[in-house]
C-alpha cells in the first residue's frame, strides 16, 4: 500500500490522470491535423507594392509617378520615415487627388 | 494520502526522462497510458495491483506530456527557417514578455501570427526572441509588425537548448527600427499587463532613491528582475555560492503573504476573509516576478498550505513540494532539464529532509545558550542546502564554492534585512514619496555592504575552484 489511497482519492486520482491523458491525446491530434491554410491571397493589397519598401526604379516603372515625383517620394520617406498611411503621400508637393488615386491602385503602406 | 504526491511526480519525471531519451511514437505511448487507465480502473478494490497500474499511467502521462509540448503545428514560425535566403518574412504578431533595453538593444518575445513572404501570407504560431535597436516605444501585448530574416539560435553556452526549453526555436534580429511598425497595443493578458505595470512602478521606486547597482540587486531580490544586477556583483556572487539570493524565493512570498495579512487585519477582516483575499495578491506577486520557477514553486506550495488550513488537513511540505514540481512540469515539462528548475527544488527538498536530522543528530533541541543554538541552526540550513544542490552546481557551472556554507551564514541574514527594507522602500514610496528618502539610505548600505562582504569572500585564498570542462 505504497501509496496509502483512500477509496475516494484513488477514484479522484484516477479520473484526473486519466482525462489528463486523454486530454493530452486531443492536444496532440489538434496540432497534428490542424491544417493552417499556408498561403492566403492577401485581398486588398495583393500584386500590389509596399511603398516603404519601393525603390526608385519600382515607381518609375509602375508608370503612374515621373521620375522627378518618384525622388520626392523616396526623399520624403527619407527625411520623415516610412508610410505609415497611404494618405501621407498626400503632404508631398506635386501629389494631389487624381495622382494619390493613381499611386494607391498600384501601392500600399505597411 | 501520505506523501502519494511525491512517488507520482517521481514516476512522471522518469516518464518525461523516457520521452526525451528513447524515441517512441506518440501513438504508442498513448495507447499504453490507455492500457493502463482501464488496468487501473479494473483493479481498483485490489490495493497494491492499483497502486502499480497507477503509478505506470503517471509514469506515461509524463512522456505522453513531453511528446505533447515538443510537436509543433503545422506552420509553426520554425518551419521558416527554411526560407532564410529568400526574400525578407514580414512577421506580425504580439508581444508575450516584458521588452528589455539594454546597451542600444531590446529584446522580447513575439508570438506570431501571421507571415508574408513576397505577395502571400499565412496564419502561423510559435515565439520569436526578437532583438531590435533601442529607440521604439513597445510593450507587452502590442501588436507588431517586423520585417526581416529568422535565424536559428546560437549553439554556444547551451543557449539553443535553453531557448528549446522555453518553446522557441527561432531568432530574429532588426538592425532597422523602421520596419518595425506598431499595429496596436490589444492583445495579452490584462492581468499581467497590470502586473507588469506594478512592477515598473516598484522598479521605478528603486531607481529612484538608490544607485544603480544597489536598484539592479533590490530588483533582482524583491522584483525577480536580475538583468540589471552589475555582472562583476553577480559574478562574485557565483564564486561566493550565494547567487541564490538574486532569486525571489519563498521567502520572499512569505513576506508578500506577512503583510497582506498585516494590512487586512488592520482593517479588521476576519481570519478566513485575510486568507481569501491573499490568494489572489500571491498570484499577482508571482505575475510581477516573472513566475520565474522558484516563484512559482512557492507560490504553488504557499496556495497549498493556505488550502490545507482551509480544509484542516494536515500539512506535508514534502507532498506540496511534489505538487508544486508536478504543476510546473505539466505547463511544461522540458522545465525538467532546466538547472535552474533542478536546484530549486534540490536545495527545498535537502532543506525538508536534511536540515532535521543535521538538528536531532547535534541535539539542538537540548541547547540552552539561545545564541548558539541560532548560530548552528543557520548552519545546519547551509549545510543542508549546500549537500543537496553542490553536485548540481559543480556539473553544470563546474565550479565548488569550499566558502559557500560560512558565506550563507553571513549573507542570509544580510538578505533578509535587505528583502524587508525593498518592501519597506516600495510600501513608503508609494504612499509618500517624501518620506521614502530616508528609508533608502539604510537600504543603500546594507546593499553596498552586501557586495562588499561577497567580494571580499572570494577574495579569501581556495574560496572556490574551478573544475576542468
Amino acid at each position: 500500500m505504497m501509496l496509502e489511497l483512500a477509496a475516494e482519492e484513488r477514484r479522484a486520482v484516477l479520473f484526473l490522470v486519466s482525462l489528463g491523458l486523454v486530454g493530452m491525446g486531443l492536444s496532440f491530434a489538434f496540432k497534428v491535423n490542424s491544417r493552417i491554410e499556408r498561403y492566403v491571397v492577401p485581398g486588398e493589397n495583393f500584386a500590389k507594392i509596399n511603398i516603404n519598401r519601393a525603390s526608385l526604379s519600382d515607381l518609375v516603372a509602375a508608370k503612374v509617378a515621373s521620375e522627378k515625383l518618384a525622388a520626392k517620394i523616396i526623399a520624403y520617406r527619407d527625411t520623415h520615415g516610412p508610410f505609415r498611411d497611404m494618405e501621407d503621400l498626400k503632404e508631398i508637393k506635386g501629389i494631389g487627388d487624381y495622382r494619390y488615386e493613381r499611386l494607391d491602385e498600384v501601392f500600399y503602406a505597411e | 494520502m501520505r506523501q502519494a504526491f511525491c512517488i507520482l511526480t517521481a514516476a512522471f519525471c522518469l516518464g518525461i526522462v523516457l520521452a526525451s531519451k528513447i524515441r517512441m511514437g506518440f501513438g504508442f505511448l498513448f495507447v499504453l497510458g490507455l492500457m493502463a487507465a482501464v488496468l487501473s480502473a479494473a483493479s481498483y478494490k485490489r490495493g497494491f495491483r492499483f497502486n502499480i497500474f497507477l503509478i505506470c499511467l503517471v509514469f506515461l502521462l509524463g512522456a505522453v506530456r513531453l511528446k505533447v509540448s515538443v510537436t509543433q503545428p503545422q506552420g509553426h514560425i520554425r518551419d521558416y527557417l527554411n526560407f532564410k535566403n529568400n526574400s525578407q518574412l514580414t512577421i506580425r504578431g504580439f508581444i508575450v514578455s516584458e521588452p528589455f533595453t539594454k546597451m542600444g538593444k531590446t529584446s522580447f518575445i513575439l508570438r506570431a501570427q501571421e507571415v508574408r513572404q513576397n505577395n502571400f501570407q499565412a496564419r502561423s504560431c510559435g515565439d520569436i526572441l526578437t532583438y531590435i535597436k533601442s529607440g521604439k516605444d513597445l510593450h507587452y501585448g502590442d501588436t507588431i509588425s517586423l520585417t526581416g530574416n529568422l535565424y536559428g539560435p546560437l549553439r554556444s553556452f547551451g543557449f539553443r537548448d535553453y531557448l528549446a526549453r522555453q518553446n522557441i526555436y527561432v531568432v530574429m534580429k532588426m538592425q532597422d527600427i523602421s520596419l518595425v511598425i506598431k499595429l496596436g497595443s490589444n492583445q495579452g493578458s490584462p492581468v499581467k499587463k497590470f502586473a507588469l505595470m506594478l512592477k515598473e512602478k516598484c522598479n521605478n521606486i528603486f531607481y529612484r532613491y538608490l544607485s544603480s547597482a544597489s536598484a539592479g540587486i533590490l530588483g533582482a531580490m524583491v522584483l525577480g528582475e536580475k538583468r540589471n544586477v552589475p555582472p562583476l556583483v553577480y559574478n562574485s556572487m557565483v564564486k561566493s555560492g550565494t547567487v541564490h539570493i538574486l532569486v525571489v524565493s519563498g521567502f520572499n512570498v512569505g513576506i508578500v503573504f506577512f503583510i497582506v495579512n498585516l494590512f487586512l487585519r488592520l482593517l479588521r477582516l476576519k481570519r478566513r476573509l485575510r486568507i481569501y483575499l491573499s490568494i489572489p495578491l500571491l498570484i499577482l506577486y508571482c505575475l510581477i516576478t516573472g513566475a520565474s520557477n522558484p516563484v512559482v514553486r512557492a507560490t504553488v506550495m504557499g496556495l497549498i498550505l493556505i488550502c490545507v488550513y482551509l480544509f484542516k488537513r494536515e500539512a506535508d511540505i514534502f507532498n506540496s513540494l511534489a505538487e508544486a514540481a508536478a504543476f510546473i512540469l505539466l505547463l511544461n515539462p522540458q522545465q525538467l532539464f532546466d538547472v535552474g528548475f533542478q536546484l530549486s527544488f534540490a536545495s527545498v527538498w535537502a532543506i525538508a529532509y536534511i536540515y532535521p536530522r543535521i538538528k536531532s543528530r547535534l541535539k539542538l533541541r537540548y541547547l540552552q545558550n539561545k545564541f548558539l543554538k541560532y548560530i548552528l541552526e543557520g548552519l545546519s540550513v547551509s549545510v543542508a542546502a549546500w549537500v543537496g544542490t553542490a553536485g548540481l552546481v559543480a556539473y553544470n557551472f563546474r565550479i565548488i564554492s569550499a566558502i559557500t556554507v560560512f558565506a550563507n551564514m553571513l549573507i542570509v541574514p544580510l538578505t533578509t534585512l535587505i528583502t524587508l527594507s525593498g518592501f519597506t522602500l516600495i510600501f513608503i514610496g508609494l504612499l509618500s514619496p517624501a518620506v521614502a528618502s530616508v528609508f533608502a539610505l539604510p537600504t543603500e548600505l546594507l546593499a553596498v555592504l552586501l557586495v562588499r562582504l561577497s567580494f571580499f569572500l572570494t577574495q579569501i585564498p581556495g574560496a572556490y575552484i574551478y573544475l576542468p570542462s
